[in-house]
């Protein structure tokens, strides 16, 4: 294709990025933010896809089949635990106000500045071949679509490189705050993402339905080629499978860490709800560019092997080949887009670690000569911070394009792509430690991090370096200085593991056992405790307000204002601080005065930015816990006018570490501010003291459930008293209708008998004789009704004798031997006289079998001669007594219910009842005043078998009262 | 959603993926490239659903 028009499309599309990018931030300037939704958070992760990806895995795949999907399904694997760690990484981050995988790992152990700067060295090192690799596949692309030289391609690598530069400064370094999200940026690259998706799908449908039939017909021709078909399996290709383990592992690792990743995903995340869809979006995604790679592959080498094609070029030679020169274009459009995307997200992370991590903690211990220059020096290094940050966009694509130009050319793609991935993971111990141990130390992650850098570049970067002019060929064969086990491919004689396998293993040997040793072996310092804990239990604390200040002594708050001012501006300072007063009032009364002084009426652009001031409110949310902790840190007669509150200081470090990081954040207050660092005793004393509180409060929960049981129990006491007093009400009533019966027949009777003095005398007499026993019933029931009172008051007592119980049944037998007759009832007695003698009362004794008996003669079945057994054994220290009848029986439901008091009357109110219902009840009583017990068996109609338990000894407590009751 | 992730890595490694690498084809894929992308595809889709069931 003439070159020209090749150009012009590339700026085509660059500028429709620049025109896209403008109009996001236009929009998020209006408040109508188009990247706010998960679609396009997903899309943006999508910058995972590379120009490797997008050519690299095309040529990966003709040489090794499936090989190549490892890389994709790594990220696939990981993303259901997304929820469980990438979201805590969000929640820190945006706690802390950490930009980048450096700031993540300087702020997890004591803010170390030096680890910070470790951490961005070996991404700048690991990730800038892998820049030059996106700005080789421009290039190399742009010469296979011209078909131009390769003289050509330095030209528009330069070009590119240029312009992806321009891009990256204007959109992605606008601000000094590193925690500003780059909404241009992000929609952006979610549009590449689009494109690159789109074009790669269509090249692959072209290819497999337009230049062969569909998926079989490739894979049947591919099969009709020996070396194709062994492509087939994973076998054939020779993955092992610890080098499909090595793959998945590495670009696990590399989707959580790689500092585009951490910057799309974590830094420019807006809402972790975000991740719901992007978990299933993300690899969705991955998986359909995938699809057709395998036919591509198959087909590039079917249609144009052996026409010294690099494989990698699949993806453009394909189209050409057939004439199809403008699908070929829309292809190095798509591959533009992927390596253009890739070069803006990873150099702004780049830039940004550079900036805060190698030049500013350098600068911030520059003292200021004297007090009043101060602010000058502050406002300065905001403007070096942004500075720098532009400066390093450019150096970092500067290194890419040396690489390139140096060393690159001759690399393949997707070997350089997998070296930097390994270098990325070597962050993965120190990262998922710092989140889930908090035993991980400075010193443990410092070392670590330093042995496996370096066991990766002795392992994987040596040997790439070996050829003419440079490193000689035995280094590989013989090992470093001759020495045998220093061999780059087969450290201490490892040997049999490909070289990726073989690279990661040793620099995580060492990497985590470093990490982890070294973490056992060294206590941390107080800081790193304090770290550990809010990164480890991020979830649990929800807010600034709850962490322990670290800051004591007073601090002039003048010059913390003056900090901020010079980083942050006056606005946003302004800003910051009144969100802080209106959180803290306490702490902050008598700047919000000052505050009212110093800014002007809200301007309408102060409107436009609320989300900040709402997000800052946000993480002030207090508890009252922290208020009392802070309150005895520094009581609040210490607080003069002048100083500032530990609070605030912590605050202030927040805001600033979103700029400069954090490390830098926490050298600057403390050297500037003058404020000391918490000692350790500060710190004991503060745990002391929440520990107290802990106790109190649990005291509390204690004392809390205490009343509630209380209260509980009172409910029921209450409870049962109604109860008791409603039965009270219902006994009353049913004894006074009882007393009623009798008495109206009495009377009734008596005015006959006075109406009428001419009765015959026989009539007469019926009636006195009615008059009589209904007198008589009369009593019974009055003396029965005080006999339960005696009992249920407790007022009873018993004479106890020693009895023969076959006695006192005799006798029982003969009172109703009357009443049986007359029922025509048989009576059995079967009472051995040999039965030991029973302490009981006699009368009362006798009241209780007179009782069983007449209930047992009344309960016959008329028409059905009655017969009943009354039979005694001894039991284990007791006498049982049985009475024993073939009566009507008594339901189940019945039993229970029958030793309560007029049960019968209750029950039997269509007949006439015939007894009083209370029998049974003292019969009961008596039993229990002797300390026996009383139970019926029975069935309707199967007749009745009372059983009556008399202890044989006295139990000790038998001299006690009777139990009260709420009994009337 | 671990156990999801964990099962997942099982299936797709080895050696359970050595059961599908041999040379067959089905409806004319390879059956290691069938089984893969399978698998991919319903862990995505069990993803999905589990996200969904979490709202």
């Amino acid at each position: 294709m003439p070159q020209l028009l090749v150009i012009a499309f590339s700026f085509g599309y660059l500028a429709l990025l620049f025109g896209v990018a403008y109009a996001a931030e236009r929009r998020s300037a209006a408040r109508k933010s188009l990247v706010a939704n998960p679609y396009v958070y997903a899309l943006s992760m999508a910058v995972y896809c590379t120009a490797w990806a997008y050519y690299g895995s095309v040529g990966r795949a003709a040489h090794q089949g499936l090989g190549f999907v490892g890389i994709y399904l790594g990220p696939g694997l990981l993303a259901p635990a997304w929820w469980l760690v990438l979201r805590k990484i969000i929640r820190v981050c945006r706690q802390q106000r950490l930009t980048s995988i450096a700031d993540f790992i300087s702020a997890r152990y004591g803010k170390s500045a030096a680890l910070g700067a470790l951490v961005t060295g070996v991404c700048v090192l690991g990730v800038v071949p892998y820049i030059a690799l996106q700005i080789k596949a421009i290039a190399s692309s742009f010469v296979v679509l011209t078909g131009g030289q390769e003289a050509g391609a330095s030209g528009a690598a330069l070009f590119a490189a240029g312009t992806l530069a321009v891009f990256t400064i204007l959109f992605g370094v606008r601000s000094v705050e590193a925690t500003e999200r780059h909404e241009g940026v992000v929609l952006a690259v979610a549009l590449e993402s689009l494109v690159k998706l789109l074009a790669f799908l269509l090249l692959g449908a072209f290819v497999t339905f337009g230049l062969f039939g569909g998926f079989a017909d490739v894979f049947d021709q591919a099969a009709a080629v020996p070396a194709l078909r062994q492509l087939f399996t994973l076998k054939g290709t020779g993955t092992t499978g610890a080098e499909w383990l090595t793959l998945l592992v590495l670009s696990m690792s590399a989707v959580l860490l790689l500092p585009r990743q951490f910057q799309v995903a974590v830094v420019e995340n807006v809402d972790e709800n975000h991740l719901r869809k992007a978990m299933w979006l993300f690899p969705l995604y991955l998986l359909v560019i995938n699809v057709f790679v395998l036919p591509i592959a198959f087909g590039g080498v079917l249609r144009l092997g052996g026409r010294g094609f690099d494989a990698d070029t699949f993806v453009l030679a394909l189209p050409l080949a057939t004439g199809h020169s403008w699908l070929a274009l829309l292809t190095y459009l798509g591959g533009l887009s992927a390596a253009s995307s890739m070069i803006i997200v990873e150099t702004i992370a780049l830039s940004v670690m550079m900036s805060n991590h190698l030049l500013m903690p350098l600068l911030v211990r520059v003292p200021a000569t004297r007090p009043e220059g101060q602010r000058r020096w502050f406002a300065y290094l905001g403007r070096i911070a942004l500075t720098s940050r532009r400066l390093a966009v450019v150096l970092v694509l500067a290194l890419a394009y040396g690489y390139y130009a140096g060393v690159g050319r001759q690399l393949p793609l997707v070997n350089t792509g997998l070296v930097s991935f390994a270098a990325v993971a070597q962050f993965l111990p120190a990262v998922l430690g710092g989140l889930y141990w908090k035993g991980g130390t400075r010193r443990g992650a410092t070392l670590g991090l330093l042995a496996g850098f370096g066991v990766w570049f002795f392992t994987l970067v040596l040997p790439t370096l070996v050829g003419p002019g440079r490193l000689p060929v035995s280094v590989l064969s013989d090992g470093v200085g001759g020495l045998g086990w220093l061999r780059p491919g087969a450290l201490f004689g490892l040997d049999g593991l490909d070289y990726l396998s073989h690279g990661l293993f040793w620099s995580w040997f060492f990497n985590v056992g470093l990490y982890v040793g070294l973490s056992l072996a060294w206590p941390p310092s107080a800081l790193e405790l304090r770290q550990a804990d809010v990164f480890v239990d991020v979830f649990r604390r929800r807010s600034l307000a709850e962490e322990i200040t670290g800051w004591q002594g007073s601090t002039p708050l003048p010059d913390v204002r003056a900090l901020l001012l010079g980083f942050l501006g006056k606005r946003r300072t302004n800003q910051a601080l009144r969100a802080f007063a209106e959180r803290f009032p306490d702490a902050l009364s008598f700047t919000s005065d000052q505050l009212t002084v110093n800014s002007s009426q809200p301007s309408p652009t102060e409107q436009s930015a609320p989300s900040k001031l709402t997000t800052d409110k946000e993480k002030l949310t207090s508890s009252p816990v922290h208020q009392f902790t802070t309150a005895t840190t520094s009581p609040p007669h210490q607080l003069t006018a002048n100083a500032a509150d530990p609070r605030l200081l912590t605050y202030a470090e927040k805001l600033l570490a979103g700029t400069l990081g954090p490390a830098s954040a926490r050298l600057l207050l403390a050297s500037v501010a003058g404020a000391e660092e918490i000692s350790y005793d500060n710190v004991v004393g503060i745990l002391k003291e929440s520990q107290q509180l802990l106790e109190a409060n649990r005291q509390l929960h204690k004392q809390r459930r205490q009343l509630q049981r209380l209260t509980d129990e009172l409910r029921q006491a209450y409870d049962q008293l109604q109860v008791l007093d409603q039965q009270k009400d219902e006994f009353l009533y049913t004894v006074t209708h009882e007393l009623r019966t009798p008495l109206t027949s009495i009377r009734a009777l008596a005015e006959i008998l006075a109406d009428n003095p001419d009765l015959e005398v026989e009539e007469r007499q019926h009636f006195q004789l009615t008059i009589g026993r209904e007198a008589e019933r009369l009593t019974r029931l009055i003396s029965l009704v005080l006999d339960l009172e005696k009992f249920e008051s407790g007022q009873a007592s018993l004479v106890r004798t020693p009895l023969g119980l076959a006695e006192v049944v005799a006798e029982a037998v003969e009172a109703v031997a009357q009443l049986a007759r007359e029922r025509g009832t048989e009576l059995r007695v079967d009472v051995s006289a040999s039965l030991p003698s029973l302490p009981a009362d006699r009368d009362r004794l006798m009241q209780v079998l007179i009782n069983l008996l007449s209930n047992a003669i009344k309960a016959a079945v008329p028409g059905r001669p009655g017969r009943i057994a009354v039979l005694a054994w001894p039991a284990a220290d007791a006498l049982l007594l049985c009475v024993e009848d073939n009566g009507k029986g008594i339901s189940l439901a019945e039993q229970h219910q029958i030793f309560d008091k007029f049960f019968q009357a209750q029950n039997q109110t269509m007949r006439k009842p015939e007894g009083s219902g209370l029998g049974l009840a003292i019969t009961k009583k008596i039993v229990e005043l002797h300390q026996g017990r009383i139970w019926v068996e029975s069935a309707p109609e199967q007749g009745a078998r009372f059983f009556v338990e008399l202890p044989l000894a006295v139990p000790a407590r038998a001299a006690a009262p009777f139990s009260p009751s709420f009994l009337p | 959603m671990l156990f999801v992730a964990g099962l997942f890595a099982v299936l797709l490694n080895y050696p359970l993926l050595a059961a599908f690498d041999h040379a067959g084809r089905v409806a004319g894929v390879p059956v290691l490239y069938l089984y893969v992308l399978l698998t991919w595809l319903l862990l995505i889709g069990i993803t999905g659903w589990l996200v969904r069931g979490e709202r």
